[in-house]
């Protein structure tokens, strides 16, 4: 009877992609939830329909936590849940309350993301303390009892829990408790806590008033629920044992209210026949409680609903046309008919009729999808469902398999030489014309299956929203958040990785860069903050900018400070933003004396740098003091195949990804000026500073270096001109990232294998200009 | 005393409306979670104006539209149709199909009190 607790292995592996999705789904409507509800501190009166969100929420929460095992966030959910409950009951929210809802739902985010990357659980025991320090001490208690309760529950295979009795509990509202905030759902919702729901049917008392009776399974005593007669609940023992139902009822758990008899659903085992129900809605019957939802409500319980339409009466009037595949029959419609419900046999029974099974359990099928038989109109209402779910790492094999047939093809390319002097000219041709042909085709295969790899970038932004206004309440900024490009495609990935990156800049900006409210009219600027986040691609790579008009980064402070730890020297000024970047991506560097709240967690600026260049991606900084900061990063729109141009120094081949190089020139060696270690050249009317990757390298250059080509590479604001000797053509390289810390190069990004079998080392662009500079500021 | 009809099958995104209206102090408002139910308020109540998803389970909320201005033409009920889907197409059918605005989530509050303050002939809020 514990079914839904102990879930296989193998099943839950299965659920998890589903369960990670409905998870983040949730999520955001809790997150938004959260921030609606801050609108009600400290007022008198709650919206109730927003406290029941989160609570169902939380609810669910709980249960798809339980279900992957999360015991901590579990209790952290259920704590939640018992402070809303609270805020419910009282009447009652606080700031403190809302902030500590705020950063729980953070750590139940990080729970599972942490969960999912199998890595360390983040710790609860401080958040935990923080929203039973905001519960009400009389609403803890009780949470502690429903938590042993529940426990107790879970355990029962093992043991069997101490005396199990079945409740009835009829509870009939009145406006006076509507009032202090207790309604059905509440009620429901309490009971749900002390034990399992087994039934809920709306009834009228002798006095003709609305009433709702609970059939309730649980291990509480009465003592517990002692108190809530002053909340218009009655109660009593149920007579009969409940034992042998229970395994039938535990299968639908989230029963609705609905008046049909249980015996009624019992009886589902005639032939399935197709009917057609009419429903005539009026004023009476909405009194009555009975509307179009319950109607259907009904229906979906008999039975599969086809269709649904709306129609007009002749007399003008409203009517809704359900089409139905049902086993029952005439003795349980007719007891509908004082509802406004009237019913035939569909006129067409031998249409192809869906396999409904209909001992299956409703429960996890929101929408169940069952071939549709072709009734006179399909409503078009539904699209048909042609998304598919694919697990990544199917993707990812077949992203290899195109990548080792890019180099079995370059493999075959380079036999041709051999063979050239043997066959004839037109048969050699035709040999290349065909592998030509096949590198095109490969090139479209693979871009197809990049494709299938793009995720909306919207996903991370609109988490980014929840972040600033989170960060921005707790530091009482006021801070606007402009989105643009959200529809920006990329890959899924990418998009993980650099979730936390962002994370971090979009940090740094609420809380250091954006002044407050009044220091920003002193300075004139509007007292609202903004911060922007764009996305746009340009040709193979996106480009990603978090702007704010913050007070911008003041170099001579970063200096003084880099200075003090060495990683300046004491004569060198700061005047470049390029190494303005690479100071405060040293791990442990920070601005600010005293590290807070905010900052004082997750990742750093290192990490940025870090994952962008292991994506990589380029990062570059624009910042003028009092005016704003501009980060923008550039990133490959894929990992595993990239094209790249072919060149050498000395004997040396490397690959450089294609994205990264902006501009290749022709020059010659008398136009390089050296000017303290660094060797200049003017191009365009700037100057470009050069890296020389036989001197990065210590490579043997037996070039004339008259004649020399420069790559121009770079991102936004650190662009370098890198020196080759010969520039050899352009192939498509499979990436392979070098792991292996032994053999990690600064300036190598990874290796792939050319046609011939050779390695081929993949140089690091971002890495090769920080590694010329240190060489520089060494001599 | 005007009576507004929210119909979305979200019940956040019917409170973010619930919040954009609060600054009328006059209004009632009414909830709909599908397109079903939303006819049958407009039929049964006195709906002056209706706030209309499209994306919705069983009936979209074009079809709703098309069936108001149908049926119910003489009602000549407002309705503001509020979806994320944002493109000029989308936008043109639903217009052409009756509907007395069109407006994208997410709406600014500002905007779509505007829109239904001018729809209903409200007085200025504050």
């Amino acid at each position: 009877m514990s079914e839904e607790y102990s879930y296989n292995e193998q099943f839950v592996a299965d659920l998890l992609d589903d369960l990670y999705a409905e998870f983040e789904e949730i999520l955001a409507a809790v997150r938004s939830d959260i921030l609606s509800l801050e609108d009600f501190v400290d007022k008198p009166e709650l919206d109730e329909s927003l406290i029941n969100a989160l609570l169902r929420n939380f609810h669910t929460l709980k249960g798809l936590l339980g279900t992957v095992n999360l015991k901590d966030a579990e209790k952290l959910a259920h704590q939640m849940e018992t402070y809303l409950r609270a805020a419910q009951n009282n009447a009652k929210l606080s700031t403190e309350g809302i902030k500590a809802l705020i950063s729980a739902t953070q750590i139940l985010e990080n729970s599972l993301i942490a969960y999912k990357a199998k890595t360390e659980l983040p710790d609860i025991t401080e958040i935990s303390a923080l929203i039973l320090s905001v519960t009400p001490e009389e609403e803890t208690e009780n949470s502690a009892r429903i938590e042993s309760s529940e426990t107790s529950e879970k355990t029962e295979t093992t043991e069997q829990p101490v005396n199990t009795q079945v409740w009835q509990f009829r509870f009939i509202p009145s406006s006076e408790l509507a009032e202090k905030g207790i309604n059905v759902n509440t009620i429901r919702s309490r009971l749900e806590d002390i034990g399992e729901l087994l039934e809920a049917t709306p009834c009228t008392t002798e006095t003709g008033a609305l009433g709702f009776d609970f059939v309730v399974k649980t291990t509480a005593t009465e003592l517990e629920f002692k108190n809530w007669k002053n909340d218009g609940l009655t109660y009593k023992l149920a007579n009969e044992s409940t034992e042998t139902e229970d395994d039938s009822q535990a299968l639908v758990p989230e029963k609705e209210n609905l008046e049909i008899d249980d015996e009624d659903l019992e009886d589902l085992t005639g032939t399935m026949r197709l009917w057609r129900f009419k429903f005539t809605p009026s004023p009476e019957l909405l009194k009555r409680n009975i509307n179009v939802n319950k109607i259907h409500e009904r229906l979906k319980k008999i039975g599969e609903v086809l269709e649904v339409m709306p129609s007009m009466t002749e007399d003008g009037k409203l009517a809704f046309n359900f089409i139905v595949v049902t086993p029952a029959d005439e003795s349980l419609f007719e007891k509908w008919t004082n509802d406004g419900v009237s019913f035939k046999l569909h006129e067409d029974q031998h249409v192809a009729m869906p396999q409904v099974e209909t001992n299956e359990p409703i429960i996890n099928q929101p929408e169940p999808i069952v071939a549709k038989p072709p009734p006179a109109s399909v409503s078009s209402s539904r699209p048909p469902a042609n998304m598919v779910r694919v697990d990544m790492a199917r993707l990812d094999e077949l992203m290899r398999i195109i990548g080792e047939l890019v180099i079995t093809r370059a493999r075959q390319e380079n036999n041709f030489l051999p063979i050239k002097p043997l066959i004839s000219s037109s048969q050699l041709r035709a040999l290349q014309e065909n592998s030509l042909i096949m590198e095109r085709q490969l090139r479209d295969l693979r871009e197809g299956i990049m494709r299938v790899r793009l995720v909306k970038i919207a996903t991370v932004f609109e988490k980014m929203k929840f972040i600033v206004r989170e960060l921005a309440g707790g530091l009482e900024k006021t801070i606007k958040l402009e989105l643009s490009g959200e529809d920006t495609e990329i890959d899924k990935l990418v998009v993980e990785k650099m979730s936390d990156p962002l994370l971090h800049l979009v940090r740094n900006a609420v809380s250091h860069a954006i002044e407050s409210p009044e220091e920003r009219q002193a300075l004139g600027k509007p007292p609202e903050g903004r911060i922007r986040l764009e996305a746009s691609t340009a040709g193979d790579a996106i480009i990603i900018a978090i702007e704010d008009d913050g007070c911008g980064i003041n170099m001579e402070e970063v200096a003084e400070r880099a200075r003090a730890r060495g990683l300046l020297g004491a004569d060198e000024t700061l005047d470049d933003e390029a190494r303005l970047l690479e100071i405060l991506s040293t791990p442990g560097f920070s601005t600010r004396e005293k590290v807070d709240f905010v900052s004082g967690r997750g990742v750093g600026m290192d990490v940025v740098k870090n994952t962008v260049n292991e994506l990589g991606g380029l990062i570059s900084l624009k910042t003028e003091v009092g005016i704003g900061t501009r980060f923008s990063i550039q990133l490959p729109l894929t990992l595993a195949i990239a094209d790249a141009l072919i060149i050498a120094v000395g004997e040396q081949k490397f690959a450089i990804p294609r994205i990264s190089v902006r501009e290749i020139f022709k020059t010659d060696n008398k136009k390089v000026t050296v000017l303290e270690n660094n060797e200049l050249i003017n191009h365009q009317g700037s100057v470009l500073p050069l890296v020389n990757l036989s001197q990065v390298f210590g490579l043997k250059s037996n070039f004339n270096k008259s004649d020399t080509h420069v790559l121009v590479v770079g991102g936004e604001t650190n662009i370098v001109g890198i020196v080759v000797d010969r520039i050899i053509g352009e192939r498509e390289i499979v990436v392979r990232a070098i792991n292996d810390p032994l053999v990690r190069v600064d300036g190598i990004a990874g290796a792939s294998e050319l046609g011939d079998g050779r390695v081929i080392l993949i140089l690091d662009v971002a890495g090769l200009t920080r590694l010329a500079r240190r060489m520089n500021n060494r001599n | 005393m005007k009576t507004i009809l929210i119909v979305d099958d979200s019940q956040t995104m019917r409170r973010m409306v619930k919040i954009s209206l609060q600054v009328f102090k006059d209004i009632e408002l009414k909830e709909a979670s599908n397109g079903l139910e939303a006819l049958e308020f407009i039929a049964l109540g006195n709906i002056d104006l209706v706030i209309l998803d499209l994306n919705m389970p069983d009936m979209h909320g074009k079809e709703v539209l098309e069936f108001v201005r149908k049926h119910f033409f003489s009602l000549n009920i407002p309705i503001i149709v509020l979806t994320t889907r944002g493109d000029e197409e989308c936008r043109q059918t639903i217009l052409k199909a009756g509907a007395s605005s069109y407006l994208t989530k997410p709406c600014p509050p500002e905007v779509l009190a505007r829109t239904v303050q001018k729809l209903l002939y409200l007085p200025n809020p504050g």
